[in-house]
C-alpha cells in the first residue's frame, strides 16, 4: 500500500496520458455512432492503418515526418469515407446485423493486410527529433515530449471538434442530422453528404490516434482491437453528451486502468475496465452524461 | 448428342478416370516412402525469430544428414501457432489427424506445448522437443521429450545471480503462461530461499503494450534489482517505455531475452542481463558455427543451435530405426547413450527431461548480446 500511495500521483498522470488516446479515439467512435446510428467495429483498425500509412510515408518512402503526418491523416479519412461510401451506406438500411458482420470482415481482412505488408512484428517510428527525452519530472511523474504532445492534441482537437459542431453550420447541420435524422432532411439537410463528412473527420482524428499510439506503444497489426474496445466502452460512457463527455469518459477510463494496475496489478487490467463499466452502466443506462429518454439526441 | 459423340464421351472419361486413378495410386506409392516429421513454430507473433532460428537450425540438420548420405530423410511439414495456445492445438490436430504424422520435432512455447498435452496422452504420437522449459512440461506426457532445461534450473541460476550482484529487494515481471509462471516460481523459490525480498511482482498479459503503470511502481518501491520474465516484443516495449519513464534498474532476465528484438530497443537494451542454456562448445559445436556463418552470415544463437540438435538427433533416431513409428523412437531416446549435439551432451531421463543443464550468462552492448561467463548445473 505503501508503494500504491506513493506512485499514486505518477499512476494518475500516466491515466491522462493513456486517457488523452482513448478519449480522441472515443469521440471518433461517439461521432459515427450518434450520426449514422451504427457500431463501428473499424475505429480501432482505421486507427492503426492510419498509423501504418505514416510509417510507410516516412519510413519508407522518405518523406519528413510532417508531411507524412499531414499526408497520412487526410488518407485516413479518405479511406474511412471509402468504407461509408461503400459498405456502410449500402448495407446499414438493409438490417442491424450487416453492417456489423461487414466490419468485423473488413477489420479481419485489414489486418491480414497490413500484417502481408509490413509483416506481423512490432515496428516503431524513427523519432526525429526524439520525442521521448523527458520535458519535465516530479517526483516520479516524468513527462516526454511525446506525453505533452499527446495531451495537447487531446485538448486542441476536443476544442476543435466542439467549436465545430456547435458554432458552424456544417457542424450544427451534423448535430441535426444526429438529433432528427427525418426532420433535418425535410428542412434540407442534404443527409448523406453529413454520413460521409463525418466519417471523412472521425476517421481523420482515428488516423491521428493511430499514429500518436504508434509512437507512444509501437505498431503491431492486430494493436487496433483495443483501440475499438476502448472507443466502444467510451462511446457508451458519454452517452448523449457528446464531445465533453467523450473527453472526460475517455480520460476517467485511463485514470481508472492506471490506478487500478497500480494497486490490484496488471494482470486483470481490462477485467477492471469492463468491470467498471458494467457497474457505470448498470447505475446510468444512458451513460455517464446521458439524458434519460433520448439515448442519442446530440453529439 | 449424337451415338458418336455419346461413345466419345464415355470414353473420354474412361480413359481421364482410369489415369486419375492410376496417377493418384502412383503418387501415394511414391509418397508412402517419405517420412514426414511436424513441426509447430512461432512463424508470428511475439517472438517471430524464434521460428526464424529453429527453420534454420532445421535446414542446416537436413545438410547434415545429406552430407553423410543417410537413407531417410523426411519431408517437413511446418505449422506457425503464433504463440497462440488454441492455434497450436488446431495445428496439432491438423498434423496428426489430417497429415497422419506420428512424429514431431518441435512444438515451440511451452504454453502451446502445455495445452497440446492432454491431446499427446492419447495419441500415439512423439515429440522431441526443442525449446521448451516449463517445470510443468516434466509431466506433459509419456511421449514428450525435450533437450531444453526445465526452468526450475534456469530460474535458481537467475537467482543465485541477483544474490552475487548484492540484490535483496527485486522486483518479478512475468508473463501470465506456463513459461512465465514456470519462470516466476523458480526464481522466486531460489530468491527467497537465499535471504531476498520480491517486493513488486507483477503478471502480465502476453499483448500488454503499456508499461508505464508498472514502471512507476517499480521505481516507487527502491529496488536493488528486476527480474524480467517476458518475451522479446514485450522487452522492447519495456525497455522503450522504461527509458522514457526514467526508470534506471539492474536487470535480469531469462532466455527469451535472446530474441532479436531485443536488440531493436537501441540504447535501451545497453546493460540488460539474461540467462541461456549453454550456447555450445567442441567439435560439433564449431563445425555448426561455421555452416551457420556460411549460410545466414551470423552467429547462431541457442535457439539455432537447440533446433539443429534436436532435428539431427530425430534424424539420427530414424535412420537407425528405418521408421517412425513413436514407441520404437522413445525406447530408442531413452536407451540410447550421451548423444553429441552442437550446444552439449543430450541425454534423457525417465520424465524425458534433460538429465544435464548448462547455463550462460549474457549482457546486452551495442545492440548485441555479449557472452560473460559459462556455468554448468546438474
Amino acid at each position: 500500500m505503501e508503494v500504491f500511495l506513493k506512485s499514486l500521483p505518477a499512476q494518475i498522470a500516466n491515466g491522462i496520458i493513456v486517457g488523452a488516446i482513448y478519449g480522441l479515439i472515443g469521440l471518433s467512435m461517439l461521432l459515427i455512432s450518434n450520426v449514422m446510428k451504427l457500431v463501428d467495429l473499424l475505429r480501432g483498425d482505421l486507427a492503426i492503418t492510419g498509423a501504418y500509412l505514416c510509417f510507410w510515408l516516412s519510413a519508407l518512402c522518405g518523406f519528413p515526418f510532417a508531411v507524412s503526418i499531414t499526408l497520412a491523416v487526410p488518407l485516413t479519412g479518405v479511406l474511412g469515407l471509402v468504407v461509408e461510401r461503400s459498405v456502410y451506406r449500402p448495407l446499414a438500411r438493409r438490417s442491424h446485423y450487416a453492417p456489423l458482420v461487414a466490419a468485423l470482415g473488413l477489420s479481419i481482412a485489414i489486418q491480414g493486410a497490413l500484417q502481408l505488408l509490413f509483416g506481423p512484428e512490432m515496428i516503431g517510428f524513427e523519432q526525429t527529433p526524439p520525442l521521448l527525452p523527458k520535458v519535465a519530472e516530479w517526483g516520479l511523474i516524468r513527462l516526454s515530449r511525446l506525453d505533452v504532445i499527446l495531451v495537447l492534441s487531446f485538448v486542441l482537437l476536443t476544442s476543435l471538434l466542439h467549436y465545430f459542431l456547435t458554432r458552424t453550420r456544417l457542424g450544427l447541420g451534423l448535430l441535426a442530422v444526429a438529433d432528427d435524422e427525418e426532420a433535418s432532411y425535410s428542412c434540407g439537410i442534404a443527409r448523406n453528404k453529413v454520413y460521409s463528412f463525418s466519417f471523412f473527420v472521425a476517421s481523420s482524428i482515428a488516423g491521428i490516434v493511430g499514429i500518436l499510439y504508434g509512437l507512444q506503444y509501437g505498431l503491431e497489426p492486430g494493436a487496433g482491437f483495443g483501440l475499438t474496445i476502448r472507443a466502444f466502452i467510451i462511446a457508451s460512457l458519454a452517452g448523449s453528451r457528446g464531445v465533453l463527455g467523450a473527453a472526460i469518459a475517455g480520460l476517467a477510463l485511463g485514470v481508472v486502468e492506471s490506478v487500478c494496475t497500480g494497486l490490484l496489478g496488471a494482470n486483470y487490467r481490462d477485467s477492471y475496465t469492463f468491470l467498471v463499466l458494467l457497474v457505470l452502466l448498470w447505475i446510468w443506462p444512458e451513460g455517464l452524461f446521458g439524458r434519460i429518454q433520448k439515448r442519442y439526441a446530440r453529439i | 448428342m449424337s451415338s458418336i459423340n455419346k461413345f466419345t464421351f464415355v470414353s473420354l472419361s474412361l480413359v481421364l478416370a482410369v489415369v486419375f486413378i492410376f496417377s493418384d495410386c502412383s503418387r501415394k506409392s511414391s509418397e508412402s516412402k517419405r517420412i514426414q516429421v511436424g513441426a509447430i513454430l512461432f512463424e508470428t507473433g511475439e517472438a517471430k525469430s524464434y521460428g526464424i532460428k529453429s527453420k534454420r537450425g532445421y535446414d542446416l540438420a537436413l545438410k547434415w544428414a545429406k552430407s553423410r548420405d543417410l537413407s531417410l530423410i523426411p519431408d517437413i511439414l511446418y505449422a506457425d501457432s503464433g504463440a497462440d495456445e488454441s492455434k497450436g492445438v488446431a495445428e496439432f490436430k491438423r498434423l496428426t489427424e489430417v497429415e497422419r504424422i506420428r512424429f514431431i520435432v518441435g512444438i515451440t512455447g511451452s504454453g502451446v506445448a502445455m495445452a497440446i498435452c492432454p491431446l499427446l496422452r492419447e495419441k500415439d504420437v512423439l515429440v522431441l522437443e526443442a525449446l521448451d522449459s516449463a517445470a510443468k512440461l516434466t509431466d506433459c506426457a509419456p511421449n514428450f521429450f525435450r533437450i531444453y532445461p526445465s526452468d526450475v534450473i534456469q530460474g535458481s541460476f537467475l537467482a543465485d545471480w541477483a544474490l552475487e550482484l548484492g540484490w535483496k529487494r527485486a522486483g518479478l515481471v512475468y508473463i501470465h503462461n506456463a513459461w512465465g509462471e514456470g519462470m516466476q516460481e523458480g526464481v522466486e523459490n531460489g530468491f527467497t530461499s537465499k535471504g531476498g525480498q520480491i517486493l513488486v511482482k507483477e503478471g502480465i498479459q502476453q499483448n500488454l503494450t503499456d508499461f508505464s503503470s508498472i514502471i512507476v511502481k517499480v521505481r516507487a518501491a527502491e529496488l536493488d534489482g528486476l527480474f524480467l520474465l517476458i518475451y522479446p516484443t514485450g522487452a522492447r516495449r519495456w525497455l522503450e517505455q522504461s527509458t522514457a519513464r526514467g526508470l534506471v534498474i539492474t536487470t535480469l532476465g531469462g532466455d527469451a531475452l535472446t530474441g532479436t528484438e531485443v536488440a531493436q530497443a537501441g540504447e535501451a537494451s545497453n546493460g540488460l542481463m539474461f540467462s541461456a542454456p549453454h550456447p555450445g562448445e567442441g567439435r560439433e559445436y564449431e563445425q555448426f558455427v561455421e555452416q551457420y556463418m556460411k549460410e545466414f552470415g551470423e552467429n547462431p544463437d541457442v535457439y539455432a543451435t537447440k533446433s539443429y540438435d534436436a532435428m539431427r538427433l530425430a534424424l539420427v533416431a530414424l535412420n537407425e530405426l528405418q521408421s517412425d513409428k513413436p514407441q520404437a523412437i522413445k525406447r530408442f531416446l531413452l536407451a540410447m547413450d550421451t548423444f553429441e549435439g552442437a550446444a552439449g551432451p543430450i541425454r534423457f531421463d525417465e520424465n524425458g527431461d534433460l538429465v544435464e543443464a548448462r547455463y550462460a550468462r549474457y549482457i546486452y552492448e551495442n545492440g548485441e548480446a555479449i557472452l560473460v561467463q559459462q556455468n554448468t548445473e546438474e
